[in-house]
């Protein structure tokens, strides 16, 4: 671990300006392997995002670039797939389009390729990829490579990939993951949600197309958004909503006046 | 039985030399590491034992701030309880998702669900084993205000929040110590006079006690039946504050 006093600095700052560029990115990637912030509490990533937030408009570019080198610098790497993870979080978490030719090339270690990244180097490469994508529909086949494949735990993200760049795609290939929702669960409910709110699906437009469902596939569609809480676009698509349940949980504050009996922790060493 | 001392007062005279070394290297940082100095220094509700291990963690490495989480994070505590009733833990979405509780189906704020499922229940690791978990008894709908409350300093502006309720029947539970709280500058032990058997989070921006916490470790968790849910708070629309530092006095 690199010794220079300016990686000292504390978590959530923003690196030293007159830092050199090279030191700069040893810092972001120290950061993003956990060697400096190590609070157990946070993800590598959260003290880069509020470093980049804090940082000066005048500084932000270099900042950016520097997340984006080193993340680069860290996909050469054979055994990087904690700090690759945490940098494309990052990338996603602050827009970093400079990231993009980085994360198309890593795509190739999924399951779309090799699959050499670990599970959640996946993960965090693919949902950054389809956050930042051009929505130009260049990666469409890529997606839907994706969600052909019918990883479930990906799945989900291929549908809602494909509803921003491809968004007759994704409404076409909803009665397809309808059926493999009900073969293995892959999180249907909370993807319908994501392309409702896609700017350009919107409520009425998926409305639509689960309407165009056969009734046995509707009713699970339906049954996937009431479970995400997904009633207001159920109610576009003209089903009938079900009354809500009364909320079961009490109110905070007069819980420990309402329960003296109950046992509590006792104080340490008390 | 209380050690009536500090975490950074040497038990045993030989690991003093580690301990200052450690101290002065916190003074020597900016104003976070000051408040970790002050949560070390305030600590005296520790039995001797982890006192004594902690110390000890610290002598054998190099007496730096990194060496602080591995210290703490080593120590097993004992402070058992129960408690039946509405405990929740708060998290970001993509914490949920990078820790591998939710699918990565989100791609912005404005696709974060009202609820979402959880693949595994709150406070468990991939193989099941319980991790120890942070709950509070806060119902603030508002996820900024809920942040400042729990004094989250690491939750940023436009991260969207989630409540998890958790429940806790036979659980072990604990009163958060510095231990606990390893490096993590916001946290802060509930005043000295303080008399209840629960913790008390710290505001964000004036460093107020505020709610009751505990740390839960779900060693049943693995049995549950139903699915978790996280509740959608929404998107936090501020930096954190760091108004707790002034509120401080870190430095002896």
């Amino acid at each position: 671990m690199t010794t220079h006093r300016s990686l000292r600095s504390a978590p959530g700052a923003p690196p030293d300006p007159t830092l050199p560029f090279d030191a700069c990115v040893a810092w972001v990637r120290a950061q993003a392997r956990g060697d400096v912030s190590v609070a157990r509490h946070e993800l590598p990533e959260d003290a880069l995002a509020q470093a980049w937030t804090r940082a000066s408009a005048a500084d932000r570019p270099r900042l950016s670039r520097a997340f984006a080198t080193a993340l680069a610098d860290a996909a050469r790497e054979p055994h990087g797939d904690a700090e690759i993870a945490a940098l494309a979080a990052l990338a996603a978490r602050t827009e970093l389009t400079l990231a993009l030719p980085t994360l198309r090339s890593l795509a190739d270690r999924t399951a779309l390729g090799d699959g050499s990244l670990g599970e959640q180097a996946q993960s965090a490469v693919l949902h950054a990829l389809a956050a930042l994508q051009p929505r130009d529909g260049l990666l469409v086949a890529l997606w839907t490579r994706l969600f052909l494949l019918g990883h479930p735990w990906l799945l989900g993200l291929a549908l809602t990939a494909l509803g921003r760049s491809d968004p007759a795609r994704a409404l076409a290939l909803i009665p397809d993951a309808v059926r493999r929702e009900r073969d293995t669960p892959f999180g249907l409910g909370e993807a319908l949600w994501a392309l409702a709110n896609e700017p350009a699906i919107g409520r009425a437009r998926l409305g639509r197309a689960l309407v165009a469902l056969s009734p046995a596939l509707r009713a699970v569609a339906e049954q996937e958004l009431r479970e995400v809480g997904g009633e207001a676009v159920l109610a576009g698509a003209g089903a009938r909503p079900r009354r809500a349940r009364k909320s079961t949980t009490r109110a905070a504050s007069p819980w420990f006046a309402a329960r003296p009996s109950v046992v509590a922790p006792p104080r340490l060493g008390a | 039985m209380m050690s009536g001392m500090s975490l950074i007062r040497a038990i045993d005279p030989t690991h003093q030399r580690a301990l200052d070394t450690l101290a002065e290297t916190l003074r020597e940082g900016g104003e976070r590491d000051g408040a970790v100095l002050l949560n070390l220094q305030e600590e005296d509700r520790v039995p001797p034992a982890q006192v004594s291990a902690f110390q000890h963690a610290i002598a054998d490495g190099d007496g730096a701030r990194s060496a602080i989480d591995p210290a703490c994070s080593a120590l097993a505590r004992c402070l058992p309880t129960r408690e039946d009733v509405s405990w929740s833990h708060h998290v970001t979405l993509n914490a949920l998702v990078r820790h591998g509780y939710a699918r990565p189906i989100a791609l912005d704020a404005a696709q974060a669900p009202p609820r979402v499922r959880l693949s595994r229940p709150c406070g468990t690791d991939a193989q099941g084993r319980p991790r120890a978990l942070w709950v509070t008894t806060t119902r603030t709908a508002d996820a900024t205000a809920t942040r400042d409350r729990l004094g989250l300093g690491h939750v940023d502006a436009a991260e969207v929040l989630y409540r998890i309720d958790v429940p806790m029947r036979d659980e072990p539970a604990f009163i958060p110590t510095a231990l606990d709280a390893g490096t993590y500058p916001a946290w802060r032990r509930p005043p000295a006079a303080s008399e209840d058997p629960w913790g008390l989070t710290r505001h964000l921006a004036t460093d107020a006690p505020t709610d009751p916490e505990l740390v839960v470790v779900r060693e049943s968790a693995a049995a549950a039946a139903r699915p978790e849910i996280g509740k959608h708070l929404g998107a936090v629309t501020t930096p954190p504050s760091t108004g707790y530092l002034a509120h401080r006095t870190p430095r002896p």
